[in-house]
């Protein structure tokens, strides 16, 4: 299997809890089904399992809301920047178009 | 004589703060991420704060350490904003972010094998071509032993970095959290890094957090919203008795924000250590 292939293995065990336990359950039955090698089964069935649990915690915990500190992000402060560049557009469009 | 320079990362929920004692600091630090939903006039004013004080952009999301192929539009983007605010440089980190559709959140360590330094070097080299500047990789810090390596933390970078000659940004936390979740010693894993290419350094902190159903074993998690602990002190003095060129140090926090005058006390503990580490290599000398 292609290291492409490894870290879409990797990748997946991080994000989907599903996947996870399936893993954590019979760790070389799930390496083989997802198409690796022996070589890589035995690999990433020796892999720091306390360490994927915490590691897939916390990568959870960033998907949820990785905007820095910019608790608004997208809420309140963010629209109402895009409002008010919608209304300074609006006058734009308005001037251009001229009295009627 | 070196011209070593300790500042802060920019934050927004500190901007007062660090505007009001930006005699005190002497370079900063953006997170590009942070810029994707400013608005013009936020922009605007991290232009002009580029025009008072060396600024860096630091990318989250690239993902360039990596077997797959990196995203052309992030790097187009990351390319307008450095465009736009003109810093003196910017970095990113040896991690992956995602694979194929899924995005897994954060910087996630990279299984180290000649496979991925090939890819990564790759990667580096387009980001390199598109943005017109080689970024300075930063060491990540991982709470799992990154899966499937042949290639030791040190000497992967080693490789990664002298395949595309890019400096290094050396998180002092970071390292030192790997080095107490994996059982090495911090300062002999300092020691293996690839000094000579330091040119930035961050310093941060973190928190002990417990295994699960492993009583009283913790890990330590670099979460940016604590104070730097001594230990990381005394590794920034070490790396400053080792490498002669200037260095750019950068105190990040990310949360639980302290007052400003905490992380002024922190930024002198920093130039402390920097002072101790070049006597230490005159003396040596």
């Amino acid at each position: 299997m292609s290291a492409q292939q490894v870290e879409l293995v990797l990748a997946r065990l991080y994000v989907d809890e599903a996947a996870r336990a399936q893993f954590l359950v019979d760790p070389l039955a799930y390496a083989r089904e997802a198409g690796l090698d022996e070589d890589e089964v035995r690999q990433l069935a020796d892999i720091d399992r306390i360490g994927l649990l915490m590691a897939s915690n916390s990568f959870a915990v960033k998907r949820l809301g990785y905007g820095g500190d910019r608790p608004d992000r997208l809420g309140i402060g963010g629209w109402r920047a895009r409002w008010v560049r919608f209304c300074s557009a609006w006058r734009v469009c308005l001037r251009r178009a001229g009295p009627r | 004589m070196t011209s070593d320079r300790v500042g802060l990362s920019w934050r927004w929920a500190m901007a007062a703060a660090t505007l009001s004692d930006l005699v005190a600091i002497d370079t900063l630090e953006i997170v590009a991420e942070q810029c994707r939903h400013a608005t013009r006039r936020e922009v605007r004013a991290l232009r002009a704060l580029a025009r008072e004080r060396p600024v860096h952009i630091h990318s989250l999301s690239l993902g360039l350490a990596s077997s797959l192929p990196v995203m052309r539009r992030r790097i187009d983007r990351l390319a307008r904003l450095i465009d736009l605010i003109e810093p003196v440089g910017w970095s990113e980190h040896l991690a992956f972010v995602r694979a194929g559709d899924i995005e897994i959140g954060h910087l996630a360590p990279t299984p180290r094998t000649v496979a991925t330094l090939e890819g990564s070097a790759t990667n580096i080299a387009l980001a390199t071509r598109i943005i017109g500047a080689k970024p300075a990789m930063e060491n990540i810090a991982t709470l799992v032993d990154a899966p499937m390596s042949t290639l030791s933390e040190p000497e992967w970078t080693h490789r990664v970095l002298a395949a595309v000659d890019c400096p290094l940004l050396l998180d002092l936390h970071n390292l030192y959290a790997n080095a107490n979740n994996f059982g090495h010693d911090p300062q002999i894993m300092l020691d293996a890094m690839p000094l000579e290419r330091v040119t930035v350094v961050h310093l941060s902190g973190g928190r002990r957090i417990e295994e699960p159903g492993q009583c009283g074993r913790s890990r330590v998690l670099d979460d940016h919203k604590h104070a730097v602990p001594d230990d990381v002190f005394a590794l920034l003095a070490s790396v400053a008795a080792r490498v002669p060129e200037g260095l750019t140090v950068i105190i990040e926090r990310d949360g639980e924000y302290p007052p400003f005058a905490h992380l002024l006390d922190e930024m002198a503990r920093a130039r402390t250590a920097l002072r101790q580490g070049r006597a230490a290599r005159l003396a040596a000398a």
